[in-house]
């Protein structure tokens, strides 16, 4: 049945799956009734809930009611060996004698997370002891031990193996997260990001700032200083996120998944009364770095600047500080959340709710959401199982303006041609703007609210079709959706000094995007346990499609007041649609054998999209993996694993990269088309990207120590690639799949419990991550690529045999004329590595009775960014250290050399993490807070320090948003803050 | 124990579903372009209105090409202007204050619209053989205008290239090798025979073309037919022949006479008005173009205004402003455009009557015949500038001075007229005009772009010559 639509490949395919499944359905034994019961409890005696226990080698299993009792029934007789787990506790094997039937069973906390359950596929996950994979888990917890603006600020430092970088110091995110290094060129940058089995949307969608600021393109551009929709997730309501790396992990994720997978599972109910938590966060958020302006100590020095030593005289020799001046006072913080969760037998239920406003530093900018998680469980028979996850989510953001600027209205532009003597912070017209900008009045009068109403659900259907002793048979149906709208509503009024300069004053732009992505996944998993393996099949198909229909108006000349894109003398509009649908197959075999010591499986995925040159063609990505817990072990070391999995995964072409089109413009009335710039592709295929991963995983000491070391080779063909070419051909760039790269990389991560006493643990984490990459093939000549100003100042070069970060800089040069006519130019070119040599993180944790103290720190080391910023105070020199300033322009300028000084070294560390909370003794919480029963006080901070030799605000920056290769240029961006915040949690 | 038989026929049930789930996406599987015209419509061979669209959109392109950049690089190279933008010194350094970056946007700059509009015009040129629902002198005509447009893209490319030459036999497939460079003269040489053709087009080109041309070509004077076309040919083959004999490599002295010759064929005309001429016309419309050198940031050069002669009519183009300074050098004038209400859709001449007039009189110059230089550029200067006429010019020196004078201003802030000029009469240099800046390098070209060196493997492009 399978096969009826499907060419020859799938039809084999299709008949595979029908053979495993028939495979699956032959019938086993029944078996005589034996019921055992017991109770779990901890180490203190407290019950132990949602524990699970299983009879090995059978399906029959049971979980932990509230007081720790459970029940089991069938059970075969004989001796057994009941395997007990639960998450926060490390798993016991506990024996049963054929005569017993009745156990009790002692957990002990697994204080460093050391077995917990990872997703293999769609719907089946492995234990960690067994996973052949190195898969990084993020728990709930560990992701909100500091308030955080977006879930990626939250993931910073706490995964080996992932650069996360905030683009701007503006609030509610906008930050790029790369999982071993650069895996494309021009393709996706994205990872994949699949929330409760929805796959969802990370798109970044422009306000249309450059129809202000004039950075580059048309009314919206990617120097808009965008966010990336990831950011609308509420970290509260995250359960656990996995992140699979690769493709070697996640090849059934096809060809979405070369940039890896993050998978997020949101809160589920559980059985038990209803406890409901909440918690009450005040902050504050504050400038950390400063340029420094420069103060003037007399008229003459003024006068001789190029500056107007009357007026400084007049202003009494006055020093503003400026960024002090705009960069602060900005109201408090706040963020609030409340979340119940409860259930019983049949039906289980989470609710979360959350309120919270980030005021930034800069005035009346601000990142504001709310939202609403409710997921419900419900057994309907014994067999059926349906779960509804949905998330309701509203935010709204306001990040004024920053960033590239060619029309004098960025703050920091200004200020790098403002004097410090001037006092901008009065509001007045600024002389030294040639259009009078000032960025106190644009604070106050420019508004670009985005406004975004996400929705995001999934109804999950789960049916036991079959069990028995030895078999299951369930499937399973998701059909989800993540959609929304985005507002964006930029007002510009002509008000606004800088408003007048283009003859049009001011300036409206209105974007109304509309994002659904929907999928249906329909899979089955067969699980044949047998008393030396168990063999799990699971397969199954999914479906997308996703949508977007982008309506952008723009209009110039408005009178004042009016934020209504209509009332304009001026209009323009654009709009920008997007389809895409994709259909995949696919089929994994689990066998985990040999007293659950080997794990093997080996999976496939076939997919299609139309985002391909050709639509109907499947393209397969096939994944093996392995792993064997070593039997013998020395002395102190209680588990020992090696693993390995190779496996393939794709990275689609962009949509619209298979068309060549005749971009439309208008004269005098008429319309027109002409050639486009970039010549499309019809034959364009996804990226393949091929991982083959190995790595031990250990663990000593009883569990004390635990380190888990990683290798892997990468290595991406098929390279969807934006190459230039010579405009003389009447096109700048055409799209093709040409060109192969190679990654090789180490991620080590090493967990160890100093202390662990009743009253005192220390727990202490750290993290390493190293990857080196080659462009290895190139079917065009090598090409300057990606964003970038200029290779004066530094810009990404594709080329064979350099990194695919590779940043390619003038660094001085010798020219010949003849007549005064330029003639030939010998270029001293140098070659630098953008990203990170390595990447490590720190964190500490300290329970010293009722007091928690924890840290995290992010170290990266080497990489390089090209500082745009100091070029625009160089020009001017107004920056404080005049005398570095004159030194760069010495040697910049063309005479000097052409020397590289605007590129400079990237690494640094922060003190990401920082908090200190206190948990309130029983007395004063049952006195103070009737029926709570765990009340903390919390003092946090976020970003607190950075240590760099970097010159700028930060060298994480991208005024380009998120890019795979030149998200290095520093351009006069919205500076970054640090973030202080008290907390009172409580949970009844 | 459950009864097996049940669960089979359920098992079954949803196997079923799912094989309907792969069949219903069997039909939809491919999206078509959703955001433009595909250039698939192209495949289908030229019809009467996708010829309108391109003919327009060629025009647009050429319109285009008229940048703020390509203004402003080629007059701050030429001692007229000064883009003061504090956020981007790479218009005053690199221009002014050291050698143009070939991978930044001045070096970068300037270069990839001609070569856009040219593929336009092949594109045009290509397919009228096949074209449907045109007649065969619509043909002749639109391949005609296509020429001429394409002879101005090349001699534009040129002006900001010079002797670094620029490629001209691209009409080839992308996947093509690079077209190779070839030097000035022969460039300006192909150029001449490209017009020669445009005009034998144009001549069977019947009375209308098969589109309407912009209201820009009607403004003063009519060029919207292949006839008037066939004046605008002249004009630029006049102007293309003089730079030809002017030639610093390979001077062909022979183009003087034919500049001439031109020249009095096209719509040159020492009775009519100064501005008459195509032009290029702007608006606020949807997807149109606005005048791209209304830019509040654009300055005189203080000499525009220290060398205007006492009752020049043309000061009215120069007005007094606050001062700015930035990066070493300051100004207290702006040209009128610049202030930039009513100025947004300004027309741009293309190539005026005054302009014509004196590229015959730079010719006359060259050829010796100093009495008519004199009185060409008298007809400029009293009528366009309202000054006294000069009194017949004594040397070649002075009538060089002197056309240089009258074209400074009747073109400010207009295109590369003066950059071409001060190139050609070898005034590029620190004999005739003071350093801007200490390390002013006199640059009289832009680099060649980084791409260009970078497709054909990398290195100084060296261009070839016949």
């Amino acid at each position: 049945m399978l096969t009826v639509a499907l060419g020859g490949n799938v039809r084999k395919f299709g008949m595979w799956v029908c053979a495993l499944l028939l495979t699956g359905l032959v019938s086993t034994e029944a078996s005589a009734q034996r019921r055992v019961t017991g109770r779990v409890t901890g180490s203190n005696g407290e019950a132990v809930s949602s524990a699970s226990i299983n009879v090995q080698g059978t399906t029959i299993g049971a979980y932990t009611a509230e007081d720790g009792r459970f029940t089991l029934v069938n059970v075969p007789t004989g001796a057994q060996v009941l395997v007990v787990r639960r998450i926060g506790y490390k798993r016991v094997n506990q024996p049963l004698t054929a005569a017993l039937d009745q156990v009790d069973v002692k957990l002990e906390k697994d204080v460093l997370e050391l077995e917990r359950q990872v997703v293999t596929g769609t719907t089946t996950s492995i234990s960690s002891a067994n996973s052949a994979n190195a898969i990084a888990a993020v728990s709930g917890e560990q992701l909100n031990k500091a308030p955080t603006p977006t879930i990626e600020n939250a993931l910073q430092g706490k995964i080996p193996g992932a650069v996360i970088s905030t683009n701007s110091g503006a609030p509610g995110g906008g930050a790029q997260v790369q999982l071993r290094g650069v895996t494309s060129i021009n393709g996706s940058s994205s990872p994949l990001y699949v929330v409760d089995g929805v796959l969802v949307s990370n798109s970044q969608i422009q306000n249309g700032l450059n129809s202000v600021t004039a950075a580059g393109g048309g009314i919206t551009s990617n120097q808009d200083q965008s966010t990336n929709r990831i950011s609308d997730l509420n970290p509260a309501d995250i359960e656990n996120i996995e992140v699979l790396k690769g493709a070697s992990a996640g090849a059934i994720y096809g060809s979405k998944a070369s940039n890896g997978v993050i998978v997020i599972t949101t809160r589920k109910g559980s059985s038990g009364k209803p406890s409901v938590s909440a918690v009450q966060r005040v902050g504050q958020f504050a400038l950390s770095r400063k340029l420094g302006v420069r103060c003037f100590g007399s008229a003459a020095e003024v006068d001789a600047a190029g500056f107007d030593g009357a007026a400084f005289t007049a202003a009494g020799g006055a020093c503003h500080d400026f960024e002090s001046e705009l960069y602060g006072g900005n109201p408090l913080s706040y963020e609030s959340g409340v979340s119940v969760r409860g259930g019983n037998a049949g039906t289980t239920y989470y609710v979360g709710g959350l309120a919270k406003r980030d005021n930034s530093i800069l005035k009346n900018t601000y990142y504001q959401k709310q939202s609403l998680q409710a997921n419900v469980g419900q057994l309907i028979g014994s067999r059926l199982n349906l779960r509804a996850n949905n998330e309701f989510i509203h935010s709204l953001t306001e990040r004024g303006i920053s960033g590239n600027d060619n029309a004098e209205v960025s703050p920091i532009a200004l200020f790098s041609e403002t004097p410090s003597y001037f006092d901008l912070a009065s509001g007045a017209v600024n002389p030294y703007a040639s259009n009078g900008a000032n960025p106190f009045q644009n604070a106050n009068l420019v508004k670009a609210p985005e406004d975004v109403f996400r929705y995001i659900g999934s109804v999950n259907t789960t049916l036991s079709a079959y069990e028995s002793q030895r078999q299951t048979l369930d499937f399973t149906f998701i059909a989800g959706i993540d959609a929304y709208s985005y507002n964006s509503n930029l007002t510009s009024p002509p008000d606004a000094y800088f408003e007048s300069a283009d003859g049009q004053p001011g300036t409206i732009v209105t974007n109304r995007t509309i994002n659904t992505n929907a999928n249906l996944n329909l899979s089955g998993a067969h699980k044949l346990i047998g008393n030396a393996f168990t063999a799990t099949t699971s397969f199954g198909l999914r479906q997308e499609r996703r949508q977007s229909d982008a309506v952008i108006n723009q209009s110039r000349n408005n009178p004042q007041g009016v934020t209504d894109v209509n009332l304009g003398v001026v209009q323009n509009n654009n709009e920008f649609k997007t389809l895409i649908k994709d259909f995949a197959y696919y089929a994994q075999e689990e066998f985990l054998g040999l007293n659950e010591r080997l794990l093997l499986t080996a999976a496939v995925n076939t997919e299609r999209s139309s985002v391909n040159g050709d639509d109907k063609k499947y393209y397969s990505y096939p994944k093996f993996a392995a792993s064997y817990r070593l039997p013998f072990l020395p002395k102190f070391t209680d588990e020992l694993k090696i693993r390995a999995a190779v496996g393939q995964a794709g990275n689609q072409p962009p949509f619209g990269f298979k068309y060549t089109t005749l971009p439309f413009l208008v004269y005098s009335g008429q319309p027109g088309v002409v050639p486009s710039a970039t010549f499309g592709s019809p034959t364009i295929k996804p990226e393949t990207s091929r991982e083959v991963e190995g790595g031990l995983d250990a663990q000593f000491l009883g569990g004390r120590l635990a380190l888990d070391a990683t290798v892997f080779q990468k290595k991406v063909s098929d390279l969807i690639l934006q190459a230039r070419v010579a405009a003389t051909s009447g096109f700048t760039s055409k799209f093709i799949n040409g060109g192969n790269l190679q990654s090789t990389g180490t991620e080590l991560g090493l967990n160890i419990t100093p202390v662990q006493r009743t009253n005192f643990t220390w727990l202490s984490r750290t993290t390493y991550a190293n990857v080196d990459s080659r462009i290895t093939a190139l079917s065009v000549p090598c090409f300057a690529g990606g964003a970038a100003f200029s290779t004066r100042f530094g810009a990404p070069y594709v080329c064979t045999g350099f990194s695919p970060s590779d940043v390619q800089v003038a660094n001085g040069f010798d020219s010949t004329f003849v007549g005064g006519v330029f003639v030939s130019r010998v270029r001293h070119l140098d070659n630098v590595e953008a990203a990170p040599n390595f990447t490590m993180g720190f964190s500490n944790e300290f329970n010293i009775g009722p007091v928690r103290l924890y840290s995290l720190f992010d170290y990266r080391n080497g990489g390089y960014i090209a500082n745009l910023t100091n070029n625009y105070f160089d020009g001017t020199g107004l920056l404080a250290d005049t005398a570095a300033s004159n030194r760069r322009n010495l040697l910049f300028s063309t005479a000097g050399g052409g020397h590289n000084v605007y590129l400079e070294h990237a690494g640094f560390m922060k003190l990401r993490e920082l908090s200190v909370s206190f948990a309130l003794p029983h007395v004063v919480t049952s006195n103070l807070f009737a029926g709570a029963n765990d009340v903390r006080l919390e003092l946090s901070g976020r970003n607190l320090k950075t240590w760099t030799s970097y010159s700028g605000y930060d060298p994480e920056v991208s005024n380009f948003s998120n890019q795979n290769i030149g998200r290095i240029q520093d351009v006069t961006p919205y500076p970054p803050s640090r973030s202080f915040f008290m907390s009172l949690s409580t949970t009844f | 124990m459950r009864m097996m038989l049940n669960m089979n026929k359920r098992s079954l049930a949803l196997i079923t579903a799912l094989g309907f789930a792969a069949t219903a996406c069997k039909d939809s599987t491919g999206v078509p372009e959703l955001n433009n015209v595909s250039a698939e419509v192209l495949n289908g061979g030229l019809t009467r209105p996708l010829t309108s669209a391109l003919a327009t959109g060629m025009l647009a392109s050429a319109r285009g090409n008229v940048s703020g950049t390509y203004i402003v690089f080629s007059e701050t190279l030429a001692r007229d202007l000064y883009r003061l933008d504090a956020n981007e010194q790479r218009f005053i350094t690199e221009t002014l204050g050291g050698i143009s970056d070939p991978s930044g946007f001045v070096g970068g700059g300037v270069f990839n619209g001609f070569y856009s509009t040219i593929r336009t015009a092949n594109t045009l040129v290509n397919g009228m053989p096949t074209a449907t629902g045109l007649s065969a002198p619509e043909k002749a005509a639109t391949i005609g205008l296509s020429q001429t447009i394409k002879a101005l893209s090349y001699y534009r490319a040129l002006e900001m290239r010079d002797s670094l030459g620029i490629a001209v036999d691209v009409n080839h497939p992308i996947d093509a090798p690079p077209a190779a460079f070839v030097c000035k003269p022969n460039a300006l040489a192909f150029i001449s025979t490209l017009l020669d053709s445009a005009k034998v087009n144009l001549a069977a080109g019947g009375t209308a073309f098969p589109f309407p041309m912009p209201s820009g070509f009607s403004l003063i004077g009519n060029f919207t037919t292949p006839a008037g076309t066939i004046l605008f040919a002249n004009a630029l083959k006049g102007k293309v022949e003089l730079y030809r004999g002017l030639d610093h490599a390979k001077p062909n002295p022979a183009s003087f006479a034919a500049a001439i010759a031109a020249l009095n064929a096209s719509y040159l005309d020492v009775a009519g008005s100064m501005d008459k001429g195509p032009y290029n016309s702007y608006s606020t419309a949807n997807n149109d173009a606005v005048n791209p050198v209304s830019d509040a940031l654009i300055y005189l050069n203080p000499l525009v205004a220290d060398s205007i002669q006492v009752g020049d009519l043309r000061s009215s183009k120069i007005l007094t402003a606050p001062k700015r300074s930035l990066f070493g050098v300051s100004s207290t004038y702006q040209p009128t455009s610049s202030s930039p209400t009513g100025a947004i859709t300004s027309p741009i001449g293309i190539l005026k009557n005054s302009e014509l007039i004196l590229l015959r009189a730079q010719a006359e110059i060259e050829m010796g015949d100093l009495a008519a230089a004199t009185a060409d550029i008298n007809t400029v200067r009293t009528k366009d500038g309202g000054l006294a006429p000069l009194p017949l010019l004594a040397s070649k020196t002075a009538a060089i001075n002197a056309v240089l004078y009258e074209k400074r201003y009747s073109l400010l802030n207009e295109g590369a007229q003066r950059f071409v000029d001060l190139r050609a009469y070898n005034r590029l240099n620190g004999t005739y005009l003071r350093k801007e800046l200490a390390t002013d390098p006199f640059q009289a070209a832009l680099a060649i772009p980084k791409p260009e060196q970078d497709a054909r493997g990398g290195g100084v492009i060296v261009p070839t010559c016949s």
